[in-house]
């Protein structure tokens, strides 16, 4: 006669991670355990994607930054977080056309702050980014699209104002602005932030008018 | 006052109590003793602090520390906006104003903001009074505060102060966003100091 297997509730509770992890069929998420010496030393405090606390620009170590994230992402070289944690690096070091390089890489490998500093760096007219006030469009489009506060802030006030009109096709059309502004303001609550959203709505409203 | 707040307020205090982990040692900063009172609910922008800036406030350890603070130094200022701050947070809102008052007449810079921003929104109850947030924020904005120097030059933009008299000319409005634009910490602050400057000078009063 056979009998019922019974299952040890804690065997069961593992078998379930497993099978919820697997079934959602995602990449690995890091976590602060994954934390490189790179991220102690280089995570931007405003990165949504990054996995510590992040450094001040003003208390960022800058040698020691950059030799720990040369040697991170020598060990992890498809990973866009760290590129982008070097860029940052290199950029307060005055290596621009590294720091670029670096950004345009972890961009393109989709990291959605660096997609928003790259598309800041090349709207400012930085030496060595990309020239053209289109190309920022695109990477803050991309950038606003996937959360980055910044970018929905930024893009939705430098469309308002005109600045991308000779850019054919936009990135996103002012439904998607509005989405930006309102993923904006749910997610911070800072006054400052609160009162430039009041007034991109106001600028908004009138784009949409005469558009 | 939600209770689940205070509940939150009290498992707080119990675990990251800066007088539980370090006891209360009275401490000396630039001739100022800093409290248990500026240690537990100073705010991170008041340029008059002494201790870091705290978010979120410990309500019940914070009123607390700020109560005996205020008795024992009442004409401080500086303790005066931190207790009304905490009881504001508490929603002791009549309570709060008097302090809040007291704070900004005595020249707060950041009591005479917080006020204005208070009477602007009429939070909590508290009665609106445009014109009185015009005189507080233009005083707060005299004073060097960043907050004050943008929203009393957005408020004169947008009309909001109609029918008071504004005590800023443009050219001194102009001087609050210049000077603005040298405070502002990171990107927000540098785009709102230039949304607020561009929105500023097409307006009526710059012109």
């Amino acid at each position: 006669m056979r009998t019922k297997p019974h299952l040890n509730l804690g065997v069961f509770a593992i078998l379930c991670g497993v099978l919820l992890c697997t079934s959602v069929g995602a990449q690995p998420v890091a976590t602060q355990s994954d934390a490189t010496m790179c991220d102690r030393l280089a995570a931007h405090p405003l990165d949504p994607d990054r996995i510590v606390a992040g450094v001040p620009t003003s208390q960022v170590e800058l040698a020691a930054a950059i030799s720990a994230c040369e040697a991170a992402l020598i060990v992890d070289p498809a990973n866009p977080r760290l590129a982008y944690q070097l860029a940052r690096v290199y950029f307060y070091d005055d290596r621009t056309a590294d720091a670029v390089k670096t950004i345009t890489r972890a961009a393109d490998a989709g990291h959605r702050q660096a997609k928003f500093v790259l598309g800041a760096l090349i709207a400012n007219n930085r030496p060595d980014a990309t020239k053209g006030v289109c190309e920022a469009e695109r990477w803050w489009a991309l950038s606003a699209k996937a959360g980055r506060t910044a970018a929905e802030v930024a893009y939705a006030r430098h469309a308002t104002k005109g600045l991308f009109s000779d850019c054919g096709v936009l990135g996103a059309s002012t439904d998607d602005m509005l989405v930006f502004l309102d993923s904006a303001a749910e997610k911070d609550g800072n006054y400052y932030l609160g009162l430039l959203i009041a007034d991109l709505r106001e600028d908004l409203t009138n784009y949409a008018e005469a558009h | 006052m939600n209770f689940l707040k205070y509940i939150a307020a009290v498992a707080t205090v119990a675990l990251c109590s800066p007088v539980i982990l370090f006891g209360a040692v009275p401490a000396w900063a630039d001739g100022h003793e800093i409290t248990e009172c500026d240690q537990l609910v100073s705010h991170g922008e008041d340029p008059d602090r002494v201790a870091p800036g705290v978010s979120p406030v410990l309500l019940f350890a914070g009123e607390a520390a700020c109560r005996e603070a205020v008795a024992k130094d009442p004409e401080n200022m500086r303790l005066r906006y931190q207790l009304a701050r905490v009881l504001f947070y508490a929603e002791k809102t009549e309570e709060s104003m008097p302090h809040l008052n007291f704070a900004a007449e005595a020249g707060s810079e950041q009591a005479q903001f917080v006020l204005g921003y208070i009477t602007d929104g009429g939070l909590q109850g508290v009665k609106k009074d445009t014109c009185k947030v015009e005189d507080l924020w233009v005083r707060s904005a005299r004073q060097g505060r960043f907050a004050a120097r943008v929203s009393y030059p957005r408020h004169v933009a947008n009309g909001k102060f109609k029918g008071c008299d504004i005590q800023a000319s443009s050219s001194e409005i102009m001087s609050f966003l210049d000077a603005a634009k040298g405070q502002a910490d990171g990107y927000y602050q540098e785009i709102l100091v230039e949304q607020v400057t561009e929105t500023y000078s097409v307006s009526d009063h710059a012109n």
